[in-house]
Order: C-alpha cells, then sequence, then structure tokens
C-alpha cells in the first residue's frame, strides 16, 4: 500500500490499534514499525482505554504544535494517564508550566548547552574506554549488560553531579533497578535513587559551593507565587534528570551498537568519513527514539487533526512515531546516513523538550568513534536478535548479543 | 517589531530556524546566529518570528513590540 491510500483498519497482530491502541501492549512491541506506518496511514489521533483512557497523536505536525501550545496542553496533570497531577513526588520541570517551568529550564540549561556538554568530552571518553576493557578480551558480550546500561550512569553522576567515585557502585545498582530491573522493583530503585540525591543535595548544600550542576539546583528558583523554590522540588529536579537521562540514553547507545552490527557497509564508511558520523547519530537518535510517548492535558475542549478533544483528556504525543512520519521522511524506518534533518522531533519540541539532548548525542558520538576504532568488525552474535520491549513512555532494548575480533585493553 | 535573543539561554537546539528559518539562523555551533543582540524584523516576518520564539526550549527569544 502507498501513503496515499487511507488506511480503514488498524488491525495488526490481532488487535485494532485505530480503536483500541494501547501503548504498553505486546501486539504494538512486536509489530512497532508496521503499527507506526498504519497509524499515519490512516488514524494520526488513535483512541486508547488502557489506564483509563488516552489519545495518541502520531503526526510529526501534530506533536510539534501540541508541544509548543504549553496553555491549551498542559503538563500539570502527569506525563502518562497513571499520574495523578497531585502526587507530591511531582517531577520538576517536566511536570509543570511555565512560567515555573521556564525558570528552572533557564537555570538548568547552561549545564546541558553544547559548550557546557563540549568540557565532558574527554570524561566520557575515558569511561566508554574502561567499559570496552572489561569486554574486549571475550570476543562477545551483551552490548546492553556490558555497555548501554551503564555508561549514562557513569556520566551522569560522576561527571554532572561530582558524586564520590566509591558511591558510584550503589548507585549504578540502584539506578539500573530503577530504570531496567523487574517491574515490580522498579519503585524500590526509584526510592533509593531519590533517597540518596536528597542527602547528597543536603549535603552538597553545607560545603563551599564548587559553580555546578548541583550548587545551580540548591540555588533554585522562585515559585509562580514568588516564594524559593522548596527543598523537596530540588530533589525531584535531580530525579527528573536522571529519569529523563539514562534509560533513553541506554536505548540509544543500544541502537548505535544494533545499527553498526547490522549496516557493516555503513560501518565502513562511517570509519573512513568521520565527518559522517554526526548525521549517522542524528539518524539512530530518530529511528531508535528512546520516548515512545509523553503525556499533556487539555486544558479546554479542543481538537486535533479534526477529532475533537475534551478538556481534561490526556493525549500522549509519540515522539518515536512522529520521527518516522512518511510526510517528514522518505523510507521512514531507515537509517540513511546521509539524510540531513534540522531539528530532531525524537526529543520532543517546544518548552518540555529534552534538556540533555547535546549530552546524549555526545555520549552516543563518542561510543560510535570508540566502537569503530576498537570493535570495527562488531556483528550480531550468531542467530540472534535483540530483545525490545517498552512501557507507556520509553522503548527500551533488554538484550543485545554481539560478537567482534577479541582486542587489548588500553586501560589498567 | 524586534527581537532579542539571551546568548545565556540560547542552548543551541535550533527550533528558532526550524521553525521561521526566514527569521532565524543558526552559527556553525547550533546557536542562534544573532545572541546577544536585537534585530529588527520586517512586518511580513512578523508572525513567523513569533512562532519562532514560541518554539524554543529555554524561551531565550523575546519578542519586543
Amino acid at each position: 500500500m502507498t501513503t496515499s491510500e487511507r488506511k480503514t483498519t488498524g488491525e495488526i497482530g490481532g488487535r485494532d490499534h485505530f480503536t483500541d491502541f494501547d501503548l504498553d501492549s505486546k501486539e504494538f512491541s512486536e509489530n512497532f514499525d508496521e503499527v507506526v506506518s498504519a497509524v499515519h496511514q490512516g488514524c494520526p489521533v488513535a483512541r486508547s482505554e488502557a489506564q483509563g483512557g488516552y489519545w495518541v497523536v502520531s503526526g510529526f505536525d501534530d506533536v510539534r504544535a501540541i508541544g509548543q501550545d504549553w496553555q491549551t496542553w498542559t503538563n500539570t496533570n502527569g506525563y502518562e494517564p497513571t499520574r495523578s497531577g497531585t502526587d507530591d513526588a511531582r517531577l520538576y520541570p517536566l511536570e509543570i508550566d511555565p512560567p515555573y517551568q521556564t525558570r528552572w529550564r533557564a537555570k538548568l540549561g547552561e549545564y546541558f548547552s553544547p559548550r557546557a556538554i563540549r568540557s565532558n568530552k574527554d570524561s566520557i571518553r575515558r569511561n566508554v574506554n574502561e567499559l570496552i576493557d572489561q569486554f574486549i578480551e571475550d570476543g562477545e558480550c551483551d552490548w546492553v549488560d556490558a555497555f548501554a546500561a551503564h555508561l549514562p550512569g557513569r556520566v551522569f553522576f560522576s561527571t554532572m553531579l561530582g558524586v564520590p567515585l566509591d558511591d558510584l557502585p550503589y548507585l549504578q545498582a540502584a539506578a539500573d533497578q530503577a530504570v531496567r530491573g523487574p517491574v515490580e522493583d522498579r519503585m524500590e530503585g526509584w526510592n533509593k535513587v531519590g533517597a540518596y540525591l536528597a542527602g547528597y543535595l543536603e549535603q552538597r548544600a553545607k560545603e563551599e559551593p564548587r559553580g555546578d550542576f548541583v550548587d545551580a539546583v540548591l540555588e533554585g528558583v522562585t515559585t509562580d507565587d514568588g516564594e524559593p523554590a522548596p527543598f523537596m522540588h530540588k530533589v525531584f529536579v535531580m530525579v527528573d534528570m536522571l529519569a529523563g537521562g539514562l534509560a533513553t540514553t541506554t536505548f540509544l547507545l543500544s541502537g548505535i551498537a544494533h545499527f553498526l552490527a547490522t549496516h557493516p557497509e555503513d560501518a565502513r564508511r562511517l570509519a573512513d568519513d568521520p565527518g559522517l558520523r554526526p548525521g549517522a547519530v542524528e539518524e539512530v537518535i530518530r529511528v531508535y527514539a528512546s520516548i515512545l510517548s509523553l503525556g499533556r492535558t487539555a486544558t479546554k475542549d479542543t481538537e486535533i487533526a479534526g477529532q475533537p478533544i475534551r478538556k481534561g483528556e490526556m493525549v500522549m504525543l509519540s515522539y518515536a512515531a512522529a520521527a518516522r512520519d512518511p510526510r517528514h521522511f522518505a523510507n521512514p524506518h531507515e537509517i540513511d546516513i546521509t539524510r540531513r534533518i534540522p531539528t530532531n522531533i525524537a526529543f520532543g519540541y517546544g518548552p518540555h523538550r529534552c534538556i540533555g539532548s547535546h549530552l546524549a548525542r555526545l555520549q552516543a558520538l563518542t561510543a560510535m568513534e570508540e566502537m569503530l576504532r576498537r570493535l570495527p568488525d562488531l556483528s550480531m552474535a550468531e542467530g540472534q536478535e535483540p530483545v525490545f520491549s517498552h512501557s507507556t513512555v520509553t522503548r527500551d532494548m533488554d538484550t543485545l548479543p554481539v560478537r567482534f575480533t577479541p582486542g587489548a585493553k588500553e586501560t589498567s | 517589531m524586534k527581537y532579542v535573543v539571551d546568548s545565556a539561554l540560547c542552548a543551541a537546539h535550533g527550533l528558532c530556524a526550524d521553525t521561521a528559518p526566514d527569521v532565524f539562523t543558526l552559527d556553525d555551533d547550533g546557536f542562534n546566529a544573532a545572541a546577544g543582540r536585537t534585530v529588527d524584523v520586517p512586518e511580513h516576518l512578523e508572525a513567523a518570528a513569533r512562532e519562532g520564539a514560541a518554539a524554543c526550549p529555554e524561551s531565550a527569544i523575546q519578542i519586543q513590540d
């Protein structure tokens, strides 16, 4: 079927994804590309009765327009249907609106700008190579378990937060449990991380300022009542950065490896021509978009692409689907390392666009550079495929068995 | 109408130039090329300038009527 034909049924894998969409369903997870193509062709605003009911918006232009219109689409009702919006554990600045949200972004943004991030380059490269050293002699590994699950935490905790090195193993384990442990154990992982971060903030408040990201969080901003932001808001700024930055970057780093392992021609071109690498990273970010969807709630009766939406209803903006909108990308499911995309909707649009996009890009680019240098013949393990899964919000890769010619360690 | 870009807030997301390419351009690092300056907007581009400013995640672009 061509894109000009309108698809009239969303029946794929035993579920009608037009009238009975479920972001968490296995029918979606197992038929991801096909379902995304189908909604683009026939149902830009799909209905779900899961989790109390929500709409799923997939079109690039609709996701962009809603992302920018925070007056009509509030974040204060939570980022997914199961969030109440009155939760004490609100994430800042994700689950608030301008102008309070704007003040936090202004406070935090300078620590994530390309200029600020550049100073982390050597530290990221050292961490990449330390991780590769741990398995390069083996000739095989599960890339997620051996590499992708570890780099983002190392970068965030040691490079951005400056936590003591001795605390890293505990934090890594807790973050790992929160992000990719058994579902029933994840809340316990988040609680451990939150408790640690609260304690770390209290500790840092007593110390001389270092002029870093943590000091900016501690300085804080004023709320819309003109009061200084309470301590708990600052703790949940830290938790938000972690929640937004760990599993997402793990999926991106897994995507980089999966792409290189399955596209040896592209890997050779990238090895020969470093100038192609930033564009290739951008394409991996687009096709392996980590954010499946994030929610907004209508503040008034409105409509999207002709579909009436009532005040109080939640829409899930599918960044991952928008990033494959055939109206914006030819062969949308394919990675074309020569494609040039002006901005990447995988990071969202408007006031809540990913604050850490440049840090994610730098980790992905540095990992790609070192993989091309040290693991040039990376391939999938014989007869193996990656295992994908997803939640309402994130896409994940659970395992990625790869092999390569064994190499020598470079650090001691 | 004029716009002013706060160079301390611009974080090189590039959404202004993506939304309103006739108004905003980026430097080699992806920052708004007018960061730190006040720029006149021709009348026929005023609506585009407002849209581009609204697209900025950092609210770094202020419109001055």
